[in-house]
C-alpha cells in the first residue's frame, strides 16, 4: 500500500507545473498520509486497511494536483526563483567589490571622506614596475617638541593587480641607518626609530597615496623606501636639501 | 447531523484561520482538530486542506516553519498579522451573514 500513496502522490504532483516546489509538496502529503495511519492504527486498524482508508481520504490526486497547481503558479515561482538569483548576485557583487577596494573598514573610510587624488610631482622620484608606478617624495620637515619630524608622500598606481606586489609592506632606512621599519597590513610595526604611517584616502582600486611621517632627532638627509614584489627589486629616495 | 457541503466551501478559510489563531498547528493535526471541535460536523478532505494552506501561506495570512516532534519533521503553520486581520474581518462577514440568513429563515416560518 506504501507503493500505492507513491503512485498516488506522483500523480499529484505531475499536476504541478513548478517543479521545484514538487518535493516539498510530497513531503508534505506523505508525513500527512503517515500520521493518519498511524492514528488509524492506534485504533486497532489492520495496516493495511489503515493505509487503504488513509489513502482514500487524500482524495482524487488529480483534482489535489491542480487545486496545488493553480496555488504553485509557474512564473510567480521562476519570478521568485529569480529574484533570489538576482540579490545573491548582487550580494556576491558587493562582497567582490568591498574585498577588491581593501576591505569593509577602508570601503566606509573611502565613503565618509571626500576623495581626492593628487597626482606625485613631476620631480619625485618614480620607478615603473610590470604592474604599475611607484612614487616617492619628500614632504615638510618640522622641528616639534625636541623631534624632527619629516614627512615622505607615497604613491602608488597599479595598472594590473599583482598578487606578490605588496606596496603596504615597506622598508625604509634613512642617512644614518638609524630607521629600519617594516609595515604589514594588519598594523603591526617593527621599528628602531619611530615612523608614522597615516594612510590617505584613496581613490579607485589601484591608485593609493600615503603619507609616511618619520619622527626622529636628527633632521635626514635622504630616506630610502622599497616594498616587496612587482617584477623587481626597486628601492626610491626621498631627499631633502640641506638647511642653509 | 450531515450538513450540505456547499455550506460549509465558503468557510474552509474561516475554519482554518480560526484554528491556527491558537496555536500553530500542522496539517493533519488541523483535519482531526476541526472534527473533535465540530463534533465531527466538519471532516475536511486532505485533498481540500492543502491547497487552501499554501493559498494562505502565498497570500501571508499564515507563515510555515519545519519543526521535529515525535521523531518526524512537519510543517507547522502559523497565522500572521495580516492573517489576523483577514480573520476578524471573516467572522464579521459571517456573522452579518449568519444574521440575515436566520432573519430570512424565522420571517418565514412566522409568515
Amino acid at each position: 500500500m506504501r507503493d500505492e500513496f507513491q503512485i498516488w502522490v506522483d500523480a499529484v504532483c505531475e499536476q504541478v507545473r513548478f517543479w521545484p516546489d514538487r518535493k516539498g509538496i510530497e513531503k508534505e502529503l506523505r508525513i500527512h498520509y503517515e500520521d493518519h495511519c498511524r492514528a488509524l492504527e492506534r485504533l486497532n486498524y489492520e495496516p493495511k486497511l489503515a493505509a487503504e482508508r488513509s489513502l482514500r481520504a487524500m482524495g482524487n490526486a488529480q483534482e489535489v494536483g491542480w487545486a496545488l497547481d493553480r496555488i504553485h503558479k509557474p512564473w510567480l515561482g521562476w519570478l521568485w526563483k529569480f529574484s533570489e538569483g538576482t540579490l545573491l548576485m548582487l550580494v556576491l557583487i558587493v562582497l567582490w567589490l568591498t574585498v577588491s577596494a581593501g576591505g569593509v573598514e577602508q570601503l566606509i573610510f573611502r565613503t565618509r571622506q571626500q576623495l581626492e587624488w593628487t597626482d606625485p610631482p613631476a620631480w619625485a622620484d618614480h620607478v615603473s614596475l610590470e604592474c604599475g608606478d611607484v612614487y616617492l617624495a619628500p614632504g615638510e620637515v618640522r622641528e616639534t617638541g625636541g623631534n624632527v619630524e619629516a614627512e615622505l608622500r607615497f604613491w602608488v598606481k597599479v595598472r594590473e593587480p599583482v598578487p606578490d606586489f605588496q606596496p603596504w609592506e615597506l622598508e625604509v632606512a634613512d642617512n644614518r641607518g638609524a630607521v629600519s621599519f617594516r609595515e604589514w597590513g594588519d598594523g603591526r610595526r617593527q621599528t628602531s626609530g619611530y615612523l608614522e604611517w597615516e594612510r590617505v584616502p584613496y581613490w579607485g582600486w589601484t591608485r593609493h597615496q600615503m603619507t609616511l611621517r618619520l619622527i626622529l632627532d636628527y633632521r635626514p638627509d635622504w630616506v630610502e623606501v622599497s616594498a616587496p614584489g612587482g617584477g623587481r627589486d626597486w628601492v626610491l629616495r626621498a631627499e631633502w636639501e640641506e638647511e642653509p | 447531523m450531515k450538513i450540505d457541503k456547499s455550506l460549509m466551501s465558503g468557510s474552509t478559510t474561516l475554519l482554518i484561520l480560526s484554528l491556527l489563531a491558537g496555536e500553530e498547528m500542522y496539517g493533519y493535526q488541523m483535519i482531526v482538530e476541526l472534527a473533535r471541535r465540530s463534533n465531527r460536523t466538519f471532516e475536511l478532505r486532505e485533498g481540500t486542506l492543502y491547497p487552501i494552506l499554501h493559498g494562505l501561506e502565498a497570500d501571508r495570512l499564515v507563515t510555515v516553519r519545519e519543526k521535529e516532534a515525535d521523531g518526524r519533521t512537519r510543517k507547522y503553520y502559523r497565522i500572521t498579522r495580516k492573517g489576523r486581520r483577514a480573520l476578524e474581518e471573516k467572522k464579521a462577514a459571517w456573522k452579518y451573514f449568519a444574521e440575515q440568513v436566520d432573519a430570512v429563515v424565522n420571517s418565514a416560518s412566522l409568515a
